[in-house]
This record gives structure tokens, C-alpha cells and sequence, in this order.
């Protein structure tokens, strides 16, 4: 694991401190062998447990790099930065989980299909041909398209 | 169903089969005459349903069966549909497609070709693709497809005639989709391996290279074999470089594409009045409005006209004035003073109680319950209402999916429960259960219990709706964290608004009642019996002298009102009306009365519930939510009642 206060990174399963521990490997905490920060050990400590999952730390960013690149290089942006109404095509949907991709899939969202924005509070609604969606805007977030609006468009 | 006019069950069946909320059902009752559910909301369908029909004088079975997206299931309810299609030699299928929604139809359409299945393809809703302005020419498809084709409008019943011509000239599609080379190789490897089923080996094939996996352990492969498929499936999607499942459908929307480019025309039109209307319902600011006076209207109809004034006119007119006195006449005439008399007309007894609850208190309500749920179902409103109420319950880790079984039971937790599985996961089926068995007080005992707060005024009524919905809030975001397992995509079609049809209305509300007509008075007939029991045996004085100290001592209130929560075990509603009549004698303060009304509200589901939660789920979820549910509603009904005492709150 990496420690949450040097970030220096350490195998739990060679700890310094359980051997001075009066707790010994009873010990529910783990020390980081470079400064000393106590961290606990949530595989072992099921009470932390219950309290870590009850207060979730916020998730990190992640694929950062790539979705700049997307913009950069690929001239695209996620749906949920298109005004409402306007009808773009879709570029990719890459960042999906591949079941989340299937579902979409059936209702006609793939690379090269056609979607607009109807709005976006209190829930995103996405229009594909006939098919009003309602999802989440995280789902959004991961639907990557060319920003010109469509020449067939009202 | 008259079963001996269908002398051919034996008959290879007919089976319906298409997208959500196409119109089969509806088709289904018009060919059958039987009804099924039919409603404007996605999902409706969970079970298949079997009837018989006579194309050209020879009966033969017909099977309607739950809307797919993709013959490939995503969840166990889809797969009650291709396992139909499996289980079944010889079958004809009927494709029902949205005329409107006919890239969507195409997908399935296509994979249906796949199978050799003899295919024929009803276009419904051609209304509604009419005044979009799209316009599909069947003849054409016809030919690019090899089967028939019609158009329909079900609800009309125009083109249903058709169907019989359809079933005679199906025939097994000669339109092929071409994959890419590295699943072409695939499906031919994977093909060798397979055993000889309803279905054409190169369909079985393509759905186990989409990844499913419920298919393989049906097929029931040797592990080898399995292995050697599973080999087959790796090896194309790193050449493919795609989820399998994504690039099939891409390959197979390509190809209807196509086809949708051969047969549609459109014609721009104007906007229509119910599509206005469904974006208003959804609208940020101004669906809030609509939002606040469905809710009003639903109040009105079911907690004032149906809860008090329809309530008032059968209770007391009907049964008090009429049919009790009557009854009760006969019964002394034809009965000795004594055991009998007491059990059919006594304090506990079957008229007085159980009938008088069941058909003069509960019927009321919950009809006018069912009536004001079925028109919301069928406008197209429910769906809308879940995008709206999305962000609170995101907030419970759930999503506006779990609207529609929440507010099914403000009519009925029992059947509630039984729609959760409408949900995706696990998971949230078990919370809603939760939550639904906690807090969501069914439309009797919400009738009684509006009845009694509403004397009390705006505070009393604020503490208790504050206090139940406070505790959904934070029991539903306790276990959203607690509970193992995961949470689904909120992806929720929104069916467009429609005007309900009448005929449907009042026969999908006369089902219900019936439904639960025939699931509340036996339950009703048994609790009074257990009563009489209880009572006769002075068990009931017991139970009352064991849990005084709680309801005394903790939450403050008198003895009497045990006998209300024993009862509240039964029927929730039943347990309300007990405390009803005790606060009608006066012998209640505003407070007690506030704090009982919390805790029959969070208290157990009735019985019916609770077995309903054992049949879904099995007895170890049931124990569960018995132990989180009776501890909570006493502990917050304790902390409701030393709050308001500590800071001597004057309701
Ligand atoms: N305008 C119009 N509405 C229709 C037509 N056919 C069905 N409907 C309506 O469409 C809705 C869905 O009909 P159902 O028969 O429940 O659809 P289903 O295909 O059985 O749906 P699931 O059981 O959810 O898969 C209902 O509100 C029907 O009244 C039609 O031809 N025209
Ligand atoms: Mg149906
Ligand atoms: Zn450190």
C-alpha cells in the first residue's frame, strides 16, 4: 500500500511495528515503515470497515491524460458539454464498462449514431431517434462526440 | 380461458416476442381474450403467459412473453424469454415492433433471423409513427427481410386480422448478418461443438461469443468443450480489440441500418401536444409544479374521496346501518348464546371485523388506490416521475428505478415487493424491500392514518411524515453502504405520454382488486380467528402485560395500545384502526397519538408481506428485515417520545 501522509509505498506483510506491537499481530493498525503514520488496516478491523464503506473517500480522477488527449488530438467532447437540443454524432464510448456498452448498444447509441441532449437536471435525458432515455450523468459523461451540431437539426 | 375449445395445446405454439412495451400483451388479450397486464411503462410483462387462439378454425397456443432489448439476455427476466425460445421445437415467432422505433426492432429482428426460427414481423403502433411523420413500407421489408410483414395498431385493433395470415406464411428469414472475420471463425469453431437444439447452432453460437453465460450452463458442455469455447471467445475479441458483445451489435446496426435506410420515409411534422407534455413532466423547473399536483390529485381522489368520503358512505351506512345489524340478526337467530355466536358477531368476530375491514375500510381505498396508479401507468407519467426523484434516491444508493415499486406501495407493500424485481441488482431489490416493509405505509393504513393526524394539525402532521421520511433517508443510505453488492446504471426508457385507454383502466384496476381481494380476506378471516384465540385463551392479556413495559415505560403510551400493535402484525392497516378507535375514545394526548402513528408505521410488514418477502427472497432476508425493522420502529418511536416530552413540545 502507498501511506495516505509520505506516499512512500510498503508491503503491509513486512511491518516494522507489529514486532513492537504489544497488540502484536492482533493489531488492527498499520505504521508506515518510513514515518511512523498509523493507517488502519480495513482487511482486518471489520468496525473500520462498516465506518470506511458508511463515509466513502472521494474517488481520484482517473484517465485524466487520456480524456485530454480525446479533446486535443480527436476534436472531441463528452455530451454532458453539448447545449441542450442540439443532435451530434457519437465518436466513441471507449471509457464504458463493456456491460454498460451493451445496454446502450440496444437502443441504437454506437459510434456513428446520431443523439441529442434534451437535459440535463434533474436527470440527463438523451434522445436516440424515437427513444428518450433517462440515465445517469456519469453515463453522460462517457459519451464522447463531435461537437458540430448536425446539419438536419431544427 | 375456455380450455376445451383448444383441443391442439400439443399445436407447436406461437410466441410473441419483441422489444419493451410494444403492444404485445395488448395483442396477446385480443387474439386469447385473456387479459394480461397491459401498461405504458417498460417491464410490464414479467411472467409468460399462455392462451389460445384460432387462425383459420385451428387453435393453437399463443405465449406472450417479456419485452428484450436483444435476444441475448442482461438480467434473469430476460432470460425467461430465450429460454421460451429455446424450450419450444417448431415454434412460429411473432416479432412485434414499435413502427416508430424500427432500428430497435431491426436488432432483434436480425438476431431472430439467426436462429432458422419461421419469423413473421407485425408492425404495431403505426398510429403513432404516422403523426411523427415516419412511414414504413412493409412490402418492402417483406422482401428485403423473407418473412411477412403487417401493420398494426392494436389498441384499435386495426390489422389484427392480419395476425392469422402471418402465422400461416412465416418462414425462416433468408437475411444473413456478415461479422467480422475473427468472429466468423469463431462462430464456425464454436459451432462443431454445440448439441442440436430449437435453434440454429450459429445463434447459439453468436449469443455465447456476446458473453452469455446463463446459455452455456444451460448447454451443459462438457468442461473441455466449454473450455475450448471460452478459448474461441478470447481469441476473437483481442483480434477484434472490442467487448464482443459491442462489436456484434455495432455489426448488426450497420446492417439494419441499412434496411431502415431501404424502408422509412419521413415527413417533418409538428410537435405534438403529449410529446410538449412529456418533456414538461421532466422539465427542471416546471416539473416540479406538475410534479407537487399529481401528487395533490392523488391525495384528493384516494385519502379524501376514497379514504373518507367513499369509506364513510359503505362503513357506516352499508355495513353499520345495513348488513352488520342484518347479519348479525341472522346469526343470533340460528346460534345458542355462546361460542359460536361470539366468534361470528362477538367483540373479535368474523362480521363485525374482519368482513366490515376488509370490504368496507380496505376495498375503498385500495380501489380508488389502484384506479389513480393505473391512469399514471398508462399516461407515460411514472417513468417521468422517477427522472424527477432520481437525486434523493441516488442519495440511497438506489436510483429512479425504485420509484415505481415505492410508490406501488403506498397501495399495496405486497405486491410492491413483488415488483422490485423490476430492479437490476440484488442489492437494490433487497433495499427497496427494506424500505418498503419500514416506511411506506400502504394506502389503507395510510387512509386511517391521514384520517386520524389530520385532526391534529400542520405540526403533528410535519413531526410524523418528517420523522418516516427522515428514516427512509438514512436507513436506505445505511444499507446502500452496508449491504453487499453492487448498483446499477440508471438507464430508464421514457415511453411517450399517451392517453390512457378506459377499457384498460378499469380492467387492469379489477384485476388488481381481485388480486388483492383474494390475498386480504383469508388473510383477514385467519388474523380475527387468531385473535378470537388470543383472546379466549387471555392470551391476549399476557402479551399485553409482557410488552407493557416497552410500550408503557419506553414509548409512553397506554396498555390498550398493544392490542393495536399485535393486530398491526396482521394487517398494518388493521393495527392503525385499532389506534384509531382508541384515540376516538379520547384516550390519547397529541403526542401519544404522534409517536404510535410513528411507530405502526415503521413497524412490521403484514403478514401477507412478510411471506411475500420469504417467497422473493427466502426466510433469511425475511428474518433480517424483521430484525432491523421491529428494533428500529420501537427505538425511534422511544426517541420520538422522550424528545417531544424533554422539550415539552405543545402539538
Ligand atoms: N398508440 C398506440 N398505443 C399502443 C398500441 N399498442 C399498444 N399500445 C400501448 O402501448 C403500451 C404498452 O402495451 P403492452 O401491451 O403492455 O406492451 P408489451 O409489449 O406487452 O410490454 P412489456 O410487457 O413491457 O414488454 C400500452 O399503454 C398500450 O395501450 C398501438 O398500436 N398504438
Ligand atoms: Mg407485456
Ligand atoms: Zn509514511
Amino acid at each position: 500500500m502507498q501511506c495516505q501522509l509520505c506516499g512512500y509505498e510498503f508491503e503491509v506483510t513486512s511491518l516494522v511495528c507489529h514486532t513492537n506491537c504489544p497488540l502484536g499481530s492482533h493489531c488492527n493498525l498499520i505504521c508506515c515503515p518510513h514515518c511512523g503514520y498509523q493507517a488502519v488496516d480495513e482487511s482486518r478491523s471489520k468496525l473500520a470497515g462498516w465506518i470506511g464503506r458508511i463515509f466513502p473517500a472521494r474517488a481520484r480522477p482517473e484517465n485524466a491524460g487520456d480524456r485530454a488527449r480525446k479533446v486535443m488530438e480527436e476534436k472531441l467532447v463528452p455530451l454532458s458539454h453539448i447545449p441542450d437540443g442540439a443532435e451530434v454524432e457519437v465518436g466513441t464510448l471507449d471509457e464504458m464498462p463493456a456491460r454498460r456498452l451493451a445496454r446502450l448498444s440496444v437502443f441504437g447509441l454506437l459510434p456513428g449514431s446520431w443523439v441529442t441532449l434534451v437535459q440535463r437536471t434533474p436527470a440527463p435525458v438523451i434522445r436516440i431517434g424515437e427513444t428518450e432515455l433517462a440515465l445517469s450523468t456519469e453515463i453522460l459523461d462517457q459519451i464522447w462526440v463531435h461537437p458540430e451540431a448536425s446539419p438536419h437539426a431544427p | 380461458m375456455d380450455y376445451q375449445t383448444t383441443t391442439a395445446i400439443d399445436d407447436p405454439p406461437v410466441i410473441l416476442v419483441g422489444n419493451p412495451n410494444v403492444g404485445k400483451s395488448v395483442i396477446f388479450g385480443a387474439l386469447t381474450g385473456r387479459y394480461v397486464a397491459v401498461s405504458n411503462y417498460p417491464g410490464t410483462t414479467v411472467e409468460v403467459a399462455r392462451g389460445a387462439f384460432t387462425p383459420n378454425g385451428h387453435s393453437r397456443p399463443l405465449i406472450d412473453t417479456p419485452g428484450i432489448q436483444s435476444i441475448v439476455p442482461f438480467s434473469d427476466d430476460e432470460r425467461v424469454t430465450r429460454d421460451i425460445l429455446l424450450d419450444n421445437q417448431s415454434a412460429i415467432v411473432v416479432q412485434v415492433i414499435d413502427t416508430k422505433n424500427l432500428r430497435r426492432g431491426m436488432l432483434i429482428a436480425l438476431e431472430l433471423a439467426e436462429t432458422g426460427l419461421p419469423l413473421a414481423i407485425c408492425l404495431n403502433m403505426a398510429d403513432e409513427a404516422e403523426a411523427r411523420g415516419i412511414r414504413v413500407d412493409a412490402p418492402r421489408l417483406a422482401d428485403l427481410l423473407g418473412v411477412p410483414v403487417i401493420s398494426t395498431v392494436a389498441t384499435q385493433r386495426a390489422g389484427l386480422s392480419g395476425i392469422s395470415g402471418l402465422v400461416e406464411e412465416a418462414q425462416t428469414a433468408n437475411y444473413a448478418t456478415v461479422f467480422a472475420e475473427p468472429i466468423e471463425e469463431a462462430v464456425t469453431v464454436i459451432s462443431q461443438l454445440l448439441p442440436e437444439t430449437a435453434i440454429s447452432s450459429r445463434s447459439l453460437a453468436l449469443m455465447l461469443l456476446a458473453g452469455d453465460e446463463s446459455l452455456l450452463e444451460r448447454l451443459g458442455l462438457s468442461e473441455y468443450d466449454e473450455s475450448l469455447i471460452e478459448e474461441a471467445r478470447e481469441g476473437a475479441e483481442q483480434a477484434v480489440g472490442q467487448p464482443l458483445r459491442f462489436a456484434i451489435n455495432r455489426q448488426r446496426l450497420q446492417r439494419a441500418e441499412a434496411i431502415l435506410d431501404a424502408v422509412i420515409a419521413r415527413t417533418p411534422v409538428k410537435r405534438s401536444v403529449a410529446a410538449a407534455l412529456g418533456q414538461w413532466a421532466v422539465h427542471p423547473v416546471v416539473g416540479w409544479p406538475i410534479l407537487l399536483l399529481v401528487l395533490y390529485a392523488l391525495y384528493r381522489f384516494v385519502g379524501v374521496f376514497g379514504a373518507g368520503t367513499l369509506v364513510d358512505l359503505i362503513e357506516s351506512r352499508l355495513f353499520g346501518e345495513l348488513i352488520n345489524p342484518w347479519l348479525t340478526g341472522i346469526v343470533n337467530q340460528l346460534t345458542p348464546p355462546g361460542l359460536i355466536r361470539d366468534f361470528l358477531v362477538g367483540e373479535y368476530g368474523l362480521f363485525p371485523v374482519a368482513l366490515t375491514y376488509s370490504f368496507a375500510i380496505v376495498l375503498p381505498i385500495v380501489g380508488t388506490f389502484f384506479l389513480a396508479f393505473s391512469l399514471l401507468e398508462d399516461s407515460g407519467y411514472l417513468p417521468r416521475l422517477a427522472v424527477m426523484l432520481d437525486r434523493a434516491f441516488r442519495w440511497m444508493g438506489l436510483n429512479g428505478k425504485a420509484v415505481l415499486p415505492m410508490i406501488l406501495g403506498l397501495g399495496c407493500d405486497t405486491m410492491a415487493t413483488m415488483t422490485t424485481r423490476i430492479l437490476e441488482t440484488r442489492k437494490e431489490r433487497i433495499q427497496v424491500t427494506l424500505l418498503l416493509a419500514l416506511g411506506v405505509p400502504c394506502s389503507a393504513q395510510l387512509g386511517v392514518i391521514l384520517g386520524m393526524i389530520a385532526g391534529l394539525g400542520a405540526a403533528a402532521t410535519a413531526i410524523w411524515a418528517g420523522v418516516i421520511v427522515g428514516t427512509l433517508l438514512v436507513v436506505g443510505y445505511l444499507s446502500a453502504r452496508l449491504l453487499p453488492g453492487e448498483r446499477s446504471d440508471f438507464i430508464l426508457e421514457l415511453p411517450p405520454m399517451r392517453l390512457p385507454a378506459l377499457g384498460n383502466i378499469a380492467l387492469k384496476t379489477a384485476a388488481r382488486m381481485e388480486w388483492y381481494l383474494k390475498e386480504v380476506v383469508p388473510v383477514f378471516v385467519v388474523g380475527t380467528a387468531a385473535l378470537f384465540v388470543l383472546d379466549r385463551l387471555n392470551i391476549l392479556g399476557l402479551l399485553q402485560r409482557l410488552m407493557s413495559p416497552l410500550i408503557v415505560g419506553w414509548l409512553g403510551l397506554p396498555a390498550t395500545v398493544t392490542d393495536a400493535f399485535l393486530v398491526g402484525f396482521l394487517r398494518r392497516d388493521y393495527g392503525a384502526a385499532g389506534l384509531f378507535a382508541i384515540a376516538r375514545d379520547g384516550s390519547l394526548d397529541t403526542v401519544q397519538i404522534v409517536v404510535s402513528l410513528v411507530v405502526i408505521t415503521l413497524f412490521m410488514p403484514c403478514i401477507a408481506n412478510l411471506l411475500m418477502i420469504v417467497k422473493e427472497y427466502g426466510g433469511r432476508t425475511a428474518i433480517a428485515v424483521t430484525a432491523v425493522v421491529f428494533p428500529l420502529a420501537f427505538l425511534i418511536g422511544g426517541a420520538l417520545n422522550f424528545i417531544l416530552r424533554a422539550f415539552a413540545v405543545v402539538l
